[in-house]
């Protein structure tokens, strides 16, 4: 800095506005950890609710002892039978059927190739 | 080094080191808040929450009072920002004709000299406080500012032209 921005800085410094009131260290630095702790504070409760929320979907999740469990086709029991029973969930409501009695109505050709109808 | 009450999550700051700068730093976030004194404490107070949190960790790269002048920059910064998103929603929702006078509530009054630099662009502003008045070197105003070197160098051989040319204005108005 030269003669001149030191007369600068002078003027500068004398003009610069002045606080009403400065806060006392011991006050800010208290107020400062009281709000850290704060913080920490609703930190633990998010994280709380959050391990509540998870564990509330997982038993919302999990089929109570009065629900009925999964039902998977038993093979055996489908070569026993022509008739079988779908399991019924929400997507799929309860419906029985023949398979013989229920077949697909196919398209018949009479064209002939080789001997064989097509 | 580890001070006998250095901070639990910021091991090379300590509280008598920041005690010994509170003023300066207060008079920092003063500046940063248009001289509004219990804006200033509350930035001040989430400036100390910072270190104590140790969110913002000093590594001993720079002074501390350097260090500490950067977080109250960026944490005033990024309330500025906050307050301008909104304020541009207030705007954008606000009756055209309703009169506001909030914005000059804490206007400060401000004469000569100090009206110029108020008058200069923030970064130009920024650097002329904190070299002149606060007793920076170009570096600790460039670090603080968040600008490099040579970029604080431009701001400041500018500001000090404008200064210098606002005030020979001045001088010859009267």
């Amino acid at each position: 800095m030269n003669e001149a921005d030191d007369k600068l800085a002078q003027q500068l410094k004398q003009a610069m506005p002045e606080a009403r009131r400065v806060p006392g260290f011991e006050e800010s630095w208290r107020a400062a950890e009281h709000r850290a702790g704060r913080n920490r504070h609703r930190l633990h409760v998010a994280a709380a609710a959050a391990v509540a929320a998870i564990a509330m979907l997982v038993l919302v999740d999990t089929p109570g002892p009065g629900e009925p469990a999964l039902e998977y086709i038993e093979i055996a029991e489908l070569l026993e039978s022509t008739s079988w029973t779908a399991p019924s969930d929400t997507l799929l409501p309860e419906r029985e059927f023949d398979i013989y009695q229920e077949l697909p109505a196919l398209m018949e050709s009479t064209e002939e190739r080789k001997g064989a109808l097509l | 080094m580890r001070d006998s009450d250095a901070l639990e999550n910021n091991p090379n700051v300590s509280r008598s080191a920041l005690e010994a700068i509170h003023g300066q730093v207060f008079g920092w976030a003063l500046s940063r808040c248009n001289y509004d004194n219990a804006a200033a404490e509350d930035l001040v107070q989430q400036a100390y929450v910072e270190l104590l949190t140790g969110r913002a960790r000093f590594d001993a790269q720079s002074t501390l009072k350097t260090f500490v002048f950067g977080v109250v920059q960026n944490l005033a910064r990024s309330r500025m920002r906050r307050l301008a998103t909104r304020l541009r929603l207030v705007q954008t929702y606000l009756v055209a004709d309703e009169p506001s006078d909030a914005a000059d509530e804490h206007d400060i009054e401000t004469t000569g000299i100090w009206r110029a630099v108020r008058d200069l662009p923030a970064r130009q502003r920024d650097i002329i406080e904190l070299v002149f008045c606060r007793e920076m070197t170009i570096e600790e105003a460039s670090r603080v500012m968040g600008v490099s070197v040579g970029t604080g160098r431009v701001h400041y051989d500018r500001a000090k032209k404008a200064l210098k040319s606002r005030l020979d204005m001045e001088v010859i108005d009267e």
